[in-house]
């Protein structure tokens, strides 16, 4: 796989025009900029630090590098090609809260980056000490459920990774119970790139693996097509389905279709942080379905009932459709459990994990009916 | 502020959920996880209501101006039975024909029975001498975990795995013997299922009972008297003292005696020992009834043990009594007696197995049993204290007074040693032997009671996170002159070892039961107690005696929980 640069290197440059502007002028940039969070649930990141900013106490900054999903590596190309971007998305942000104190969580599987990361910070340091800003690095322990934005709280403060309720929202009562910003990798590498004037909020970066030759990080304009997107990638075989990663959804492959949330999202599916999994004609979605859901029952954290007790019983459900023992009333079953599963969990992990299946049921139903007696 | 549930138009204030509203107006939304004297979780999943047109758990979603919420529709009854159905299925058969809160709120949704299959999960831990746990029963509701961790802050219970292979362990994945855990019993007290219970003893009493060679003795706690009914249908706080001896006896038990007495000759040792500090130093002195209080102090607060009161419970006092004066009386060995306690509280039963407690060469207390088990014990024998006639504690260590009979509240050591602390600073007995400032149920109550010219600064806490903070106010320079620790939520009425589910209600119910019991003795001032006065003239001479200190006094481990008996 290609490691290519494809982000702009601010160098400095960028959180040195930051830092020349007030906090409230800093955020009033972000807001009308049009960033959205990147890591999956789109929040405009501007309102996210106004709330922060406004909120009473402490203030920290969270960069959230605990890149889990699969088929998901943005981050990691962004923290090997240009970490400074990201350090100076965080400065950014510290000055425009107010924070003293910022932690980049990585995921434990990424520590391989923590001398590129350390360079970074030292050559970030002039800037850091004119805001006295203190950065520390948190290595994730390896649960999945460490991305989630509250999770990483419970993380960083040494409790056991389970989600806490929402609200009150991290910006508002996060880390030790004071206002805390916490942003994707992507999201802080953006901000940089508003204040040199060349951030484009149409532009985002997409992980793109599966049925391909050459897999990798695009950089794609919203409205792309898919078919186009693809013919850089050069499909193996007859691409049947995309799958969004394991908590996006699955939809049919439709080479015509324009790459918007709108488009993905009228198909029941879930763009969040930009994965693209192509699969293809050799394929079957039940055995998709069976790998996603081995991965949520090995990551749920089994904080509540819904998602630790419905993940096992659905890998249930799917293994005898698998293997061919089900019948018609165990796939409806399935789809009442899934239903459940996704109102009823805490988290939003918990809400998603069915949607692989919900969707899969929604364009593959007769995939599934063709194993069943 | 106005929120709709179920088309009534109902006010509310800010922080309330929509749980609180909905029971404040007497709407019911089944509930499992949920407990009112903790905080909620959320983590079963069962009172999903809709809000908003979302569906959201009413147990920790806070109310909003003009929310519209509906409580009962289809698609909720076929949310809460889809999640009964996941958590039903994660416990034993037998557990779900139980009586406990899992199959009330079964009842309550009309879930009949599990779809899925039952996958034991194999993990048993029988290390400690006070609680069992086994987590094939276990739900994960977590309310085991916030009362270790967040009531009692000794966090010897943790989670351990993910997902559906979470489970609850001893802090570290070590056995409960090894963890910091004190025996207090509140986990086994919240637990929806049986997954923590006591470590029973049924078994191990029936087969003494059936010595005939052997004395069999029993004791009966303060706080037992005021709760054992709630198990044959009474109201929380019927005082059934009378009926508990009949029972008792009719199980086979040859002599009833009165933890109360003991409790009395607590009082009148511990006063004893409280003045001779008052006028020496070494202040505050902490009261030492409270088994899981003591290994607290010793496990967490080791500088503070010297502050302790070294006058052994009342459970061991009565032991040690029953073992040497009595058995002299009858002109037996100690060891020709079998010693039977019943109490509120499963840190008993860790105490009567400690080493150097003993007055005796053999066990002061040889078996302990908890209120539940008893009203489990007599429900298997078609026992109903109920329906029989009341019968008098046994001679000679049955008589007790009103100040003994306050030990099964918070507070109450308090009251009654400072009564006969004022008897024997003044030589003049109270007016009043009510003291009403170190009454009531706030966690922490200070006081100053004011005994001739001396000012006796006092504190009473309830639950060992209202102890931590007074001990830390200690640290940061504060004086007191007499605290009093129970481990438990309203002291001993609010036991680890009391019937289940446990309310604030009822504990509220049987310290008012307990109160009267006070008010209604002739008799009020545990140093007047007509049997103690025998023991003391035939027997130990007078309070604080060297014979005295040799029985019914203690000594502390420099640091560390006490340890036990192999």
């Amino acid at each position: 796989m290609t490691e290519k640069k494809i982000l702009f290197d601010s160098a400095l440059k960028g959180a040195g025009i930051a830092l020349s502007k007030t906090p409230t002028e800093v955020i009033e940039v972000v807001k009308n900029s049009g960033l959205r969070g990147r890591g999956g649930a789109g929040f405009p990141t501007g309102l996210k630090w106004e709330i922060a900013a406004k909120s009473q106490g402490e203030h920290y900054i969270i960069c959230n590098a605990d890149e889990g999903e699969p088929g998901t590596f943005k981050d990691r190309l962004i923290l090997s090609t240009v970490p400074l971007n990201v350090i100076e998305g965080i400065i950014i942000a510290s000055h425009a809260v107010g924070a003293k104190q910022a932690y980049i969580y990585l995921r434990g599987e990424y520590n391989y980056f923590l001398p590129k990361i350390r360079k970074a910070i030292k050559k970030a340091r002039p800037l850091m000490e004119k805001i006295e800003l203190n950065l520390d690095i948190v290595v994730g322990q390896g649960a999945y459920i460490c991305g989630e934005e509250t999770a990483i709280l419970n993380s960083i403060e040494g409790h056991r990774p389970e989600p806490r309720k929402r609200p009150p929202y991290p910006a508002e009562k996060g880390l030790y119970g004071s206002p805390t910003v916490v942003n994707n990798v992507e999201t802080l590498a953006m901000v940089p790139l508003i204040f040199l004037g060349i951030f484009d909020p149409k532009k985002r970066l997409c992980s793109l693996s599966g049925d391909v030759e050459k897999p990798g990080v695009f950089e794609i304009l919203e409205g792309k097509q898919i078919g186009k997107i693809l013919e850089e990638a050069k499909p193996i075989g007859i691409p049947k389905a995309i799958c969004f990663g394991a908590s996006g959804g699955i939809m049919p492959y439709d080479p015509c279709m324009e790459i918007t949330e709108e488009n993905i999202k009228e198909r029941g599916c879930f763009f969040g942080s930009g994965t693209i999994i192509i699969v293809n004609h050799t394929h079957s979605i039940v055995e998709l379905c069976e790998s996603i859901q081995k991965f949520f029952v090995h990551e749920s954290c089994g904080y509540c009932m819904s998602c630790r007790e419905g993940s096992k019983r659905m890998l249930e459900y799917i293994k005898r459709i698998s293997a061919g023992k089900a019948t018609m009333k165990d796939l409806n079953k399935l789809e009442e459990l899934c239903n459940f599963v996704s109102v009823a969990s805490f988290c939003a992990l918990g809400r998603s994990m069915p949607l692989h299946i919900l969707t899969a049921l929604r364009h593959f139903r007769e995939e599934f009916v063709r194993k069943c007696r | 502020m106005q929120i709709t549930i179920d088309g009534k138009i109902l006010e509310f204030h800010k922080g309330q959920t929509i749980l609180d509203i909905a029971r404040t107006n007497k709407i019911e939304i089944p509930t499992l996880c949920y407990h009112k004297m903790l905080k909620p979780e959320g983590r079963c999943r069962v009172c999903l209501v809709e809000a908003n047109s979302k569906i959201v758990t009413a147990c920790d979603t806070l109310a909003e101006d003009n929310m519209q919420v509906v409580t009962t529709s289809e698609r909720i009854r076929r949310l809460r039975l889809e999640a009964l159905n996941l958590i039903a299925s994660t416990v034993p058969k037998e557990t779900l024909r139980k009586e406990n809160e899992l199959t009330k709120t079964m009842r309550l949704v009309g879930f009949k029975k599990p779809t899925y299959k039952h996958n034991i999960v194999k993990d048993k831990d029988k290390s400690s001498a006070a609680i069992w746990k086994s987590m094939d029963e276990c739900i994960v509701c977590g309310r085991c975990v916030q009362a270790c961790s967040k009531m009692q802050t000794v966090n010897a219970l943790s989670y351990m795995g993910r997902g559906y292979s979470t489970i609850v362990v001893g802090s570290e994945n070590q056995p409960l013997k090894d963890t910091t855990c004190v025996s207090c019993g509140q986990c086994s007290l919240f637990c929806p299922t049986d997954a923590i219970t006591e470590a029973s003893d049924i078994s191990k009493v029936e087969k003494a009972l059936r010595l005939k060679s052997k004395i069999k003795v029993v004791q009966v706690a303060p706080s037992v008297r005021v709760s054992v009914g709630e198990f044959f249908g009474l109201e929380p706080g019927t005082i059934v003292t009378g009926q508990i001896v009949a029972s008792l006896k009719k199980l086979g038990f040859d002599a009833v005696f009165d933890t109360n007495l003991s409790a009395d000759l607590t009082i009148v040792e511990e006063a004893k020992e409280f003045v001779d500090r008052f006028k020496k130093g070494n202040l505050p002195m902490f009261t030492s009834c409270c088994p899981a209080w003591i290994d607290f102090c010793c496990e967490f607060y080791p500088e503070f043990i010297n502050k302790l009161s070294n006058t052994k419970s009342p459970q061991m006092m009565l032991g040690a009594l029953i073992k040497t004066y009595y058995a002299k009386r009858l002109g037996l060995k100690p060891s020709d007696i079998i010693s039977v306690s019943i109490m509120p509280c499963t840190a008993k039963k860790r105490e009567a197995k400690l080493k150097n407690i003993n007055a005796s060469n053999v066990k002061d207390i040889d078996y302990v049993l908890t209120t539940r088990e008893l009203g489990q014990w007599l429900k298997s024998k078609k026992i109903n204290p109920a329906k029989l006639l009341p019968a008098e504690f046994d001679c000679p260590l049955g008589e007790s007074t009103g100040g003994g009979a306050l030990f099964g509240v918070t507070g109450g050591v308090m009251e009654a040693a400072l009564r006969t602390a004022y008897f024997y600073i003044k030589g003049e007995e109270m007016k009043d032997p009510k003291i009403e400032p170190i009454r009531g149920t706030k966690s922490l109550r200070e006081f100053e009671v004011n005994i001739g010219k001396n000012k006796v600064k006092g504190a009473v806490a309830h639950t060992l996170e209202r102890a931590r903070e007074i001990i830390e106010r200690i640290k940061k320079g504060e004086s007191f002159d007499f605290v009093e620790v129970m481990a438990c939520p309203g002291g001993c009425i609010g036991g680890g070892g009391q019937p289940k589910p446990v309310d604030w209600e009822a504990i509220e119910k049987r310290a008012k039961a307990i109160y009267s019991i006070d008010e209604n003795k002739k008799i009020r001032l545990c140093h007047q107690n007509p049997d103690l006065k025998r023991v003391y003239e035939t027997f130990l001479q007078k309070p604080g005696s060297k014979k005295a200190k040799a029985l019914l006094h203690r000594k502390y481990p420099k640091r560390g929980k006490p340890q036990q008996q192999d």
